[in-house]
């Protein structure tokens, strides 16, 4: 136990070290994305914002999808904005480590910082795509409560489930390519079995049991409860999320550093 | 702990690296299938061992040489040197920082500037922000790319590309830098440059491993040079003698005749036959030195147990694997025909304009009409050309012939 304790402290001790060089990718991540661009970082508006619209029109104007008593646009937008840092963090994650197969099998650097780069490159942008919802809040005059606060509870548990599954889908992709092309598909699925075009509360009851197990349902629910509603987020729901992304987290993680001196033999 | 056991940087132990060919790793078995013709390397099984039983110590201050043909296992080798991947069996010790330059520029980002990419790459290679900040001046300066620093890497030609990236990789201030195979590129200035480079690098009693095929350079820079080959430390010694073993296939070279005596690569395809080849120099003495400009004779003695009224005999000149020139009887003269018996043929060039290095020779008898090779000997012998004495060119790129031609100086 002893033993193990000290690995773990010598793996975040050796990630430290390697802090600039999270930092230096992140910033290549974000920095050489929109070169050559004419819109450049315009697009890291656009994008939510036409899927917004979209969204508002398909599910609002044609399906009339009940959005408890919130304006749509708002009500969407407060479920997509979660939803993108995940979905942004895993399809980007899926492919850090394969992507830059020259580094891996040249280059001595904590395995890990590749797939969190590409993590934190996701976060930059949703902090950058939450100037569009506050816009909006102030837009539809949305009157703000003390539970906003929860979304520091939130946010962590959604990057820990994230950080878990990247971990664990970039690592497969290394060994199995099928990983790329089948996460589109499983992302496709995901977001219809996320309430983000829909509230939570429209799911029949019967079916809610297996609903929660997607740790989404409590992130996504949660945070539009406290940034749009006003209201607590539901917390056994939440819990479920914690869990769920906890052992997410460190199984995936584990494994990853159990296997990453194989990454460059096999990539 | 004595003194002599604290410069010990690099220890290796009974050091191996096992790949499995298994169905994930496909473009490995297709390598194989490749080389079809080294049947030794063909596995049906699943399993390669790139590396069997490495034992080795490396002290500070040392530049080692790694050469070996294709396929032997260096890189393997450099890649656990460098932590990239870890060896499946025996131990590996390690004291100070490693600099490894497995892959010139790996971690460019074609779209940032000159500038950008030197954080970023300075970062992959250990260095913390506010030393770069510090030697940023020195990394421009080195590369010779003040200009270009807010250009896109994307827009740079590959010199450009290439003397960022040793230039950045030159100012980590590793205590180990491994380097394998880059310094092929860049223009013979630049060249000359980061050998400067290296050569302060070892006197300031750091530590340096070199991969290549380019044997003098080998010999220019380091001291002491292992040779590998099929995953084995076959040879660790003084360049001369390691180089001498690699152009020799691995096999104990034989002082008697002054001839390496390797015919496994020697094909009796028809009735034809050779026992021997020599190589002579200016007084008619067998030899495996060529003194540059000086006569080189080829003598071989050849039995024939059928005629052949129209003889392609070919020799062909070859330097690091690659042909150099080549001379036949049909193109030089017409050849008599080649009746049964014991025949001696000579092949004289008056002036041997071969630069300075290893060369073997490859020896094809074939019918000069049809075609049909008769007899084919690979690497029948090695040789070394030698600049006369009391010339010295430097240590610039001589290419590979010294071009014959003359110079005249007169009034206009």
């Amino acid at each position: 136990m002893r033993i193990g304790s000290s690995r773990v402290i010598n793996q975040f001790n050796e990630l430290f070290k390697h802090r600039e060089l999270l930092v230096n990718m992140v910033y290549r991540e974000i920095h050489g994305r929109y070169r050559q661009s004419i819109l450049g970082l315009a697009w890291t508006f656009l994008k939510p914002l036409f899927t917004v619209s979209i969204i508002t029109l398909v599910f609002s104007v044609f399906v009339r999808i009940p959005s408890d008593n919130i304006p749509y646009p708002l009500f969407a937008l407060g479920a997509l904005l979660p939803w993108s840092l995940f979905r942004t963090a895993i399809s980007s994650g899926v492919t850090s480590l394969t992507g830059k197969s020259n580094l891996i099998s040249k280059v001595y650097f904590p395995r890990e910082i590749l797939p969190l780069s590409a993590i934190m490159a996701s976060v930059i942008d949703f902090l950058l795509t939450l100037l569009i919802l506050i816009v909006l809040m102030i837009f539809y005059r949305v009157e703000l409560s003390w539970n906003i606060f929860y979304v520091f509870l939130i946010l962590p548990i959604e990057l820990l489930f994230v950080m878990g599954l990247t971990f664990l889908l970039s690592m497969l992709n290394v060994w199995y390519r099928d990983v790329t092309h089948g996460i589109g598909v499983l992302l496709q699925l995901w977001m219809y079995l996320t309430p983000i075009v829909y509230p939570y509360s429209m799911v029949p009851l019967p079916y809610r049991h297996f609903y929660q197990l997607n740790p989404l349902v409590g992130i996504v629910e949660g945070f539009r409860s406290v940034m749009i509603k006003g209201t607590s987020p539901d917390l056994n729901l939440l819990t479920i999320s914690l869990i769920v992304g906890l052992i997410t987290f460190i199984v995936g993680y584990g494994i990853f550093k159990a296997h990453e001196f194989e990454f460059a033999d096999v990539i | 702990m004595n003194g002599a056991e604290m410069n010990t940087v690099i220890e290796a132990n009974n050091l191996g690296k096992r790949y499995v060919l298994n169905k994930s790793a496909r473009s490995r078995i297709r390598v194989k299938k490749n080389d079809r013709d080294s049947s030794s390397q063909m596995r049906t099984n699943e399993e390669l061992w790139a590396l069997k039983k490495l034992n080795f110590c490396i002290e500070k201050g040392e530049a080692v040489g790694i050469i070996g043909p294709n396929g032997a296992g260096k890189t393997t080798l450099l890649k656990i040197l460098s932590n990239v991947t870890k060896p499946t069996i025996g131990n590996l010790s390690i004291q100070g920082r490693v600099g490894s330059l497995i892959e010139l520029g790996a971690g460019f980002h074609p779209e940032l500037s000159g500038r950008e990419n030197i954080y970023l790459y300075g970062s992959i290679l250990g260095m913390k922000r506010r030393e770069i900040s510090a030697k940023f001046d020195q990394i421009v300066a080195f590369a010779e790319l003040e200009e270009f620093m807010e250009t896109p890497v994307k827009r740079y030609s590959s010199g450009m590309y290439v003397r960022l990236a040793f230039s950045i990789a030159a100012h980590v201030n590793p205590d180990i830098l491994i380097v394998d195979e880059v310094l092929a590129v860049g223009d013979l200035h630049f060249q000359k440059k980061c050998f400067d480079w290296i050569h302060s690098f070892v006197k300031s009693n750091k530590t340096f491993l070199l991969v290549s095929h380019q044997l003098h350079q080998v010999e220019n820079v380091c001291h002491r040079v292992f040779f590998i080959k099929g995953g084995r430390l076959i040879f660790d010694g003084p360049p001369d003698k390691a180089i001498s073993y690699y152009l020799s296939n691995g096999k104990v070279r034989r002082e008697t005749s002054g001839t390496f005596h390797s015919r496994q690569h020697k094909e009796k395809l028809g009735e034809v036959d050779m026992s021997e080849v020599k190589l002579c120099s200016s007084g008619g003495l067998s030899t495996e030195e060529i003194i540059q400009d000086q006569p080189l004779t080829v003598k071989m003695n050849i039995q024939m147990k059928t005629q052949i009224n129209r003889p392609k005999i070919e020799i062909a000149f070859i330097c690091d694997g690659i042909t150099v020139g080549q001379a036949n009887t049909i193109s030089d003269v017409t050849a008599p025909e080649l009746t049964e018996g014991e025949k001696v043929v000579t092949f004289h060039w008056p002036r041997c304009f071969l630069s300075p290095n290893y060369y073997s020779l490859d020896i094809y008898i074939s019918d000069g009409k049809t075609g049909a090779d008769f007899f084919v000997w690979r690497h029948a012998l090695d040789f070394r050309v030698v600049l006369p004495e009391g010339i010295s060119l430097g240590s610039g790129n001589l290419g590979s012939v010294k071009i014959p031609g003359k110079w005249t100086f007169e009034p206009k």
